[in-house]
């Protein structure tokens, strides 16, 4: 199984520069998918985080994490995610590990917790090599077109 | 796993999602409104059920679980356990 990033750009509604998966290497639909981002030093947050020692900023892991999730919720409920929900984070329990630089690639892992229509919780573990750089239980809601005509 | 074991685990797990002690989780307290349990916050505790349960919770069954009493009785029908 590998998805490219334009199938990728047909899930999620981020783009670049706020895309961080490239491909997705791995599903088992509706159970776990894994999915990695090479982390180019030409990046534009590198150039701030920080001067003359780059490291990636933990919200933007946050958001990688946060975006396997989502991919994970298509594989889960694709009729739902084909039509191009709307996507809110409502929390996130996440601890870093260590820290995460230019040149690596993350190799992100999400597994289903539980995922309804409306929403979900996933565990993410995130990777650099075989060493655990940070892991997180983040939940998520979907708002639907229809549910938002509704209101 | 009789009826009141499973009680008990259903209240400590419920109660450890919500990040309360299970002393202080009254049976028939409203969820929502006593407890500040949110629609997600309301996935995880199904989620948490199954996971300890090892049963599967269908999906229209969770905005009708609104107290600890019907998540217990909830579990006990899909463990058939009276």
């Amino acid at each position: 199984m590998h998805w490219d990033k334009e199938k990728i750009k047909s899930i999620l509604p981020q783009r670049e520069p706020f895309l961080f998966i490239d491909e997705v290497i791995e599903v088992e639909e509706g159970k776990r998918v894994v999915a990695k981002k090479y982390l180019d030093p030409a990046l534009d947050f590198f150039k701030g985080h920080f001067p003359g020692n780059p490291v990636m900023p933990g919200a933007l892991i946050i958001e990688a994490m946060a975006q396997t999730g989502l991919i994970l919720y298509y594989t889960t409920k694709p009729h739902i995610a084909k039509t191009h929900p709307d996507y809110y984070l409502t929390s996130i329990n996440v601890t870093f590990k260590s820290p995460v630089y230019p040149k690596d690639t993350l190799i992100l892992e999400a597994h289903n917790f539980k995922i309804v229509e409306f929403g979900g919780v996933v565990d993410i573990t995130a990777k650099v090599k075989d060493k655990i750089v940070a892991t997180s239980r983040s939940t998520f809601a979907v708002v639907t077109k229809k549910n938002q005509d509704a209101k | 796993m009789n009826a009141q074991e499973l009680e008990e685990k259903v209240k400590e797990v419920v109660a450890s999602v919500i990040g309360i002690s299970a002393d202080k989780l009254p049976a028939d307290a409203d969820f929502a409104r006593d407890l500040d349990v949110d629609s997600m916050k309301a996935i995880e505790i199904t989620g948490a059920i199954e996971k300890t349960f090892k049963i599967i919770i269908p999906e229209e069954e969770i905005r009708k679980i609104r107290t600890l009493n019907q998540a217990i009785t909830l579990t006990k029908q899909l463990l058939n356990i009276k």
